[in-house]
C-alpha cells in the first residue's frame, strides 16, 4: 500500500511538473513565434503575400540583405583566418611571448558585444580619441574615416575569434602527436604537415565555428548600428526600426523570420554536411601535441610580429577603455592623455548616485534572476531528458533548442507582439512593456547553452554511482541531492556565472523588450555611442565597460583557470 | 539460497537471457563466467533489482524478490567501475549506506572499524578523498563499502577488471580470504576463466544468454559439458577430420572423423614417459615456440592443422620444420558426438 501510495503521488508530482513545462514552452517558446508567422503570412486572417513582396521591393531591404549576407561571408573568412593563426600560434607553434599571448587573445572573452563596440567608436569613431589626434595633427582628416563595412569587419573579426580559442583550439591540442611524428618520418614537409594532417582534423570544429559566425553576421546589430553608419545598413537594425511604429511591425516580423530561416537552413546544411564526414583520431595511446619551432627564421619572424600585433589589437581596446575611465571628457575629445590629469570622478559619479549605480544594478539583478531560473529549469529538465528516452523528450529537447537558431531580434520581437495584450495564458496580464518581459527573454536567450552543458554534465555522471546509491538504500530524491547534485555542482555553477557575463551587456534583445525605468548596461552602453549622448553620460559607460570587463575576468578565470580543468573540459 | 527460475531478460526484441534456472547456496562464492554479450551481467543486475526480468521469477531464501525495490533487497554490489562517490572522503563513502539504514552513530563508528579493518584500510586512509587513493585502494572502499551493510548476498560486476594484472592476483586471495571470513554469499561476474577458476566454489558458463555449464571449477575444467565450454575454458586443440584419419591409420584407433574432437595443450607431450601404456602419438613439425618462464608453449603442424602444446620449461629450441613424436592419451580426448546422438 505504500509503495503504490508513493508512486501516486510521484505519479501526480510528475504530472504538475509535466503540465508547468508545458504552459512554459508552449506560452514563451512556440506561441510567441507562431504569432510572428500568422502577422507575416496571415495578417488579415487569409494568406496574405502582398507585405512580403512590398517589403522585397524596398531598395533599403534589398540593400541591408545583400550588406548582410556579404558581412556573414566575409566574417567567416576573417574570424577563421584570424582564429585558426591565433591558435596555431598558441598550440602548434613554438612562438617568443606566448604566456602575454594566450592571455591577450582571451581578451574577446572579456571584452565582447557592446563594450567592445562601444570601446572601438571611441577610439576609432567620429568623436574616438585616435580620430581627435589624427584631426590634431591633420585637420582635413576625414572624421568618418572609422566607419562602414571595414570598420564593421574588423570590429567584428577581433571579437569574433571566441569559438576558436574555446573550441577548435581543443581539437588542435587532441592532435595526436604521433601523427605528425609519423609524417616527418616518411619525409613530409612542415607545411604539407599543417595543410594535410593538422588542418583536416580541425574540419568539424572549424565547420561549427563558421556555422556560428556566418550566423552571428547575418544578425549582426550592435556593430552595424554603431560602426556601419548611413550607407551599411544591415537586416537587424532595420529590424528594429520597423518595430518601432505599429503599421510597419509586420515588416519586422517578417525580416526577422528571414533571419531565422537562413540560420535554420544553415544549420541544417551544416549537419547533413557534418554527418558525411568521420573525423574522429582512431589512434589508441595518444600523444600531447608538441609545440614545434618554425625552422624558416624569415618565416618565424613574420609569424612572431603579426602574433603579437594582433594581441596588440586584440588587447588595446580593452586597455583603452581602462584609460578613458580615468580620463576626463575634455581630454577625451582633444586626443591626449595626461596622466596628472587622472582622476577618479568618473567612478564616484557611478558609485556616488543612483541614477550611476542604476543600470549595473539592473543588469546584474537581470541576468542573476535570469541566470538562475534558467539553471534551475534546466536542472530538472536536462535530467528528465536524460534518463527518459522517448518521443516526448527527443520532441522537447529540439523544442529547447529554438532558441539557439533564432536571432534574438526575432524572439524579441515574438514576445513583444504576442503579449501586448492580456491573454488567458499569461493569466490576463500584458507582459509588453512590463518589467518581466525582459527577464523571460533572457530566460529563452539562455536555454539552450544552459541545457546543452546541464545535459552533458548529466551524460558525464558514472551510471553506477546512482545505482550504488540506490543499492545502499538511498531514495531517488536523496540519491540526487547528496550525490550527484554535488558532483555536477562546479558545472551548474559555471553556467550560472558564464550566463551572468552574457547578459550582462545583452543588447540584441535587451533594445526591445527593456522597461524605461530600468535600462540594462547593453542599451545604456548603445546610447552613450550616439553623436547626440550627453557627454557625462559617455564617460561614465568607461566605468560601466570597466566594470563589467572586471566581473567577466573574475568569471572567466574562475571557471577556465588551472584549478578547473576538468571543467573546462567539459564546457 | 538464491534461486532463478525461468527468468527471460528483454530489451526490446533483443533477448539477453533465455529461461534461465540456477540455484546458489548460502556462502558460495559463485562466479558468472562468459564472453562479452553473454548476459552475465545482466543476471546479477536482475538479482541486485536493476533489471526487471520479463519472464519467471527471484527468489531469495524462499521469498519472491522480483519486483522488490533495490534498496530493499538487502543485497550488496562492488560495481565494474567501483561507483565511489567523488565528492566523499573513504569514510563517508563507507558510511552513506549505514546512514541512510537509519544505523546507530555508535554502531556505524565499530561497523567503519570492522570493514576497514577487513579490507586493510588504514586510519589515514579513511580520511583521505576516494581520488586521492590508488586503484587497488580504491577497490578495497568499493569492498568495504558493500560489506558495511552486512548483507547477505554481495554481487560483484567485473571488480578487478581495471587493475594490473600483479594487483588483480594479490586482491583475488584478498577477495577469497574475505568471503570465507565473512561468510557472505559472493556472487561473481567476470569473463577472466583463471579468475572463475581459482575463486569460485561453484561456476555457471554463460554463452548467448543460455547456461551452458554449472559445476566445481574442477568438473567445468574436466568434464566440460558443451563444445563451448571446452573452448572457453583453458587452451584446446581441435582436431581435423584429416588429422583423425592419419591418428587412425597410425595408431590403429577407431575414431570416427566426423565426430567434434578436442585436447588440452597440456594434455599433448613430447615424451611417452608419463602417460602409461595406451598412448596415441603423432608425427608433427615444429613450428614456433612461446617461452612463459615456468612454462613453454609449442606449435606444430599436424597434416592440415596446428598441434599446440604446454610444458614444463625445455631449455633448448628445436630448428623450425624439425619433426618430433607428440603423444596423448586416448581418455584425455574430449569427443562430441555428432550425427549419431
Amino acid at each position: 500500500m505504500g509503495a503504490d501510495k508513493y508512486r501516486m503521488q510521484r505519479r501526480l508530482g510528475f504530472l504538475v511538473l509535466a503540465l508547468l513545462l508545458t504552459w512554459l514552452i508552449g506560452t514563451f517558446l512556440i506561441m510567441p513565434n507562431l504569432n510572428l508567422l500568422k502577422v507575416t503570412l496571415f495578417p488579415n486572417g487569409a494568406v496574405d503575400v502582398k507585405p512580403l513582396a512590398q517589403i522585397f521591393k524596398s531598395e533599403r531591404v534589398r540593400k541591408a540583405l545583400v550588406h548582410s549576407f556579404i558581412l556573414a561571408v566575409s566574417l567567416t573568412v576573417t574570424v577563421n583566418a584570424l582564429g585558426i593563426f591565433e591558435i596555431l600560434v598558441l598550440e602548434y607553434f613554438d612562438i617568443r611571448g606566448s604566456k602575454w599571448l594566450n592571455i591577450a587573445y582571451h581578451s574577446p572573452l572579456i571584452c565582447n558585444g557592446m563594450v567592445l563596440v562601444t570601446a572601438y567608436n571611441f577610439i576609432l569613431g567620429s568623436q574616438g580619441f585616435i580620430t581627435a589626434r589624427l584631426m590634431n595633427l591633420y585637420p582635413d582628416f576625414n572624421p568618418y574615416w572609422f566607419r562602414g563595412f571595414w570598420a564593421v569587419l574588423l570590429e567584428m573579426t577581433f571579437a569574433g575569434t571566441t569559438n576558436h580559442i574555446m573550441f577548435v583550439r581543443d581539437s588542435l591540442k587532441n592532435v595526436d602527436y604521433q601523427t605528425i611524428e609519423a609524417a616527418r618520418n616518411m619525409g613530409v614537409k612542415s607545411h604539407r604537415i599543417l595543410s594535410r594532417i593538422v588542418l583536416p582534423t580541425l574540419k568539424p570544429s572549424v565547420f561549427a565555428a563558421s556555422i556560428l559566425t556566418f550566423i552571428t553576421g547575418m544578425s549582426a546589430f550592435a556593430t552595424p548600428q554603431v560602426l556601419g553608419g548611413e550607407n551599411f545598413e544591415t537586416l537587424n537594425p532595420l529590424v528594429m526600426s520597423f518595430s518601432r511604429t505599429l503599421t510597419t511591425r509586420n515588416y519586422a516580423a517578417i525580416l526577422a523570420i528571414f533571419l531565422g530561416m537562413v540560420s535554420i537552413t544553415v544549420l541544417l546544411i551544416s549537419n547533413y554536411i557534418e554527418s558525411k564526414g568521420n573525423y574522429v583520431s582512431v589512434s589508441k595511446v595518444k600523444t600531447p601535441l608538441k609545440r614545434m619551432k618554425i625552422q624558416n627564421p624569415y618565416v618565424n619572424g613574420a609569424v612572431t610580429v603579426f602574433a603579437h600585433v594582433t594581441a596588440l589589437v586584440q588587447t588595446l581596446p580593452l586597455l583603452f577603455v581602462a584609460l578613458f575611465s580615468f580620463m576626463s571628457i575634455q581630454d577625451l575629445y582633444s586626443g591626449t592623455i595626461r596622466i596628472s590629469n587622472f582622476s577618479l570622478r568618473n567612478y564616484m559619479l557611478v558609485f556616488r548616485s543612483s541614477s550611476g549605480l542604476r543600470p549595473i544594478l539592473t543588469s546584474l539583478v537581470y541576468a542573476g534572476f535570469a541566470a538562475v531560473i534558467v539553471v534551475a529549469m534546466m536542472l530538472f529538465i536536462g535530467r528528465i531528458l536524460t534518463k527518459y528516452h522517448n518521443r516526448l523528450t527527443a520532441c522537447l529537447e529540439v523544442v529547447l533548442q529554438i532558441p539557439w537558431f533564432l536571432p534574438a531580434t526575432l524572439i524579441a520581437l515574438g514576445l513583444i507582439m504576442v503579449f501586448d495584450r492580456p491573454s488567458v495564458l499569461t493569466f490576463g496580464a500584458t507582459l509588453t512593456g512590463s518589467i518581466y518581459i525582459m527577464l523571460i527573454g533572457y530566460v529563452i536567450n539562455k536555454t539552450p547553452y544552459t541545457l546543452r552543458m546541464i545535459k552533458a554534465a548529466y551524460m558525464g555522471l558514472d551510471h553506477s554511482l546512482e545505482e550504488a546509491a540506490k543499492n545502499l538504500g538511498a531514495s531517488a530524491l536523496k540519491t540526487y541531492v547528496k550525490i550527484l547534485l554535488p558532483i555536477i555542482w562546479p558545472t551548474i555553477l559555471s553556467v550560472f556565472l558564464l550566463n551572468v557575463i552574457g547578459l550582462l551587456a545583452e543588447y540584441n534583445m535587451s533594445v526591445f523588450l527593456f522597461h524605461p525605468m530600468y535600462q540594462p548596461l547593453g542599451v545604456v552602453l548603445n546610447a552613450a555611442t550616439k553623436t547626440d549622448a550627453l557627454p557625462e553620460a559617455q564617460m561614465l559607460t568607461f566605468v560601466y565597460s570597466v566594470l563589467i570587463m572586471a566581473i567577466s575576468t573574475v568569471i572567466i578565470v574562475f571557471v577556465y583557470g588551472k584549478k578547473n580543468k576538468a571543467l573546462k573540459h567539459r564546457l | 539460497m538464491i534461486q532463478f527460475e525461468h527468468i527471460e531478460i528483454r530489451f526490446g526484441d533483443f533477448v539477453a537471457i533465455k529461461d534461465l534456472n540456477l540455484e546458489i547456496g548460502n556462502g558460495e562464492f559463485f562466479t558468472f563466467l562468459g564472453p562479452s554479450g553473454c548476459g552475465k551481467t545482466t543476471t546479477l543486475r536482475c538479482l541486485a533489482g536493476f533489471i526487471k526480468p520479463t519472464k519467471g521469477s527471484v527468489i531469495v531464501d524462499g521469498e519472491d524478490i522480483t519486483y522488490k525495490p533495490i534498496e530493499k533487497r538487502g543485497i550488496g554490489m562492488v560495481f565494474q567501475s567501483y561507483a565511489l562517490f567523488p565528492t566523499m572522503t573513504v569514510e563517508e563513502n563507507i558510511v552513506f549506506g549505514l546512514k541512510e539504514n537509519k544505523w546507530e552513530k555508535s554502531a556505524i563508528e565499530k561497523r567503519v572499524k570492522e570493514v576497514a579493518r577487513m579490507v586493510n584500510l588504514t586510519d589515514e586512509q579513511l580520511k583521505k578523498n576516494v581520488a586521492a587513493l590508488s586503484g587497488g585502494q580504491q577497490q578495497r572502499v568499493a569492498i568495504a563499502r558493500a560489506l558495511a551493510l552486512n548483507p547477505g548476498i554481495i554481487v560483484l560486476d567485473e571488480p578487478l577488471s581495471n587493475l594490473d594484472a600483479k594487483l588483480r592476483k594479490s586482491l583475488r586471495v584478498e577477495l577469497k580470504k574475505i568471503q570465507k571470513a565473512s561468510g557472505t554469499t559472493m556472487i561473481y561476474v567476470t569473463h577472466d576463466q583463471e579468475e572463475a577458476l581459482t575463486l569460485s566454489d561453484k561456476i555457471a558458463v554463460f554463452n548467448n544468454g543460455y547456461v551452458e555449464q554449472i559445476g566445481t571449477p574442477r568438473e567445468i575444467y574436466y568434464h566440460p559439458g558443451s563444445e563451448f565450454v571446452t573452448g572457453f575454458i583453458g587452451d584446446t586443440n581441435r582436431f581435423t577430420e584429416e588429422a583423425v584419419k592419419k591418428i587412425n591409420r597410425l595408431n590403429g584407433c577407431k575414431l570416427n572423423p566426423k565426430d567434434h574432437i578436442y585436447i588440452r595443450v597440456e594434455n599433448i607431450k613430447e615424451s611417452p614417459d608419463s602417460l602409461g601404456d595406451s598412448t596415441i602419438s603423432v608425427d608433427a613439425a615444429f613450428e614456433l615456440e612461446e617461452f612463459y618462464g615456468t612454462t613453454t608453449r609449442r606449435t606444430f603442424s599436424f597434416e592440415d592443422m596446428e598441434l599446440k602444446s604446454v610444458d614444463e620449461i625445455s631449455r633448448s629450441c628445436p630448428q623450425k620444420g624439425e619433426r618430433r613424436k607428440l603423444y596423448f592419451k586416448p581418455e584425455d580426448l574430449i569427443i562430441f558426438r555428432q550425427g549419431e546422438g
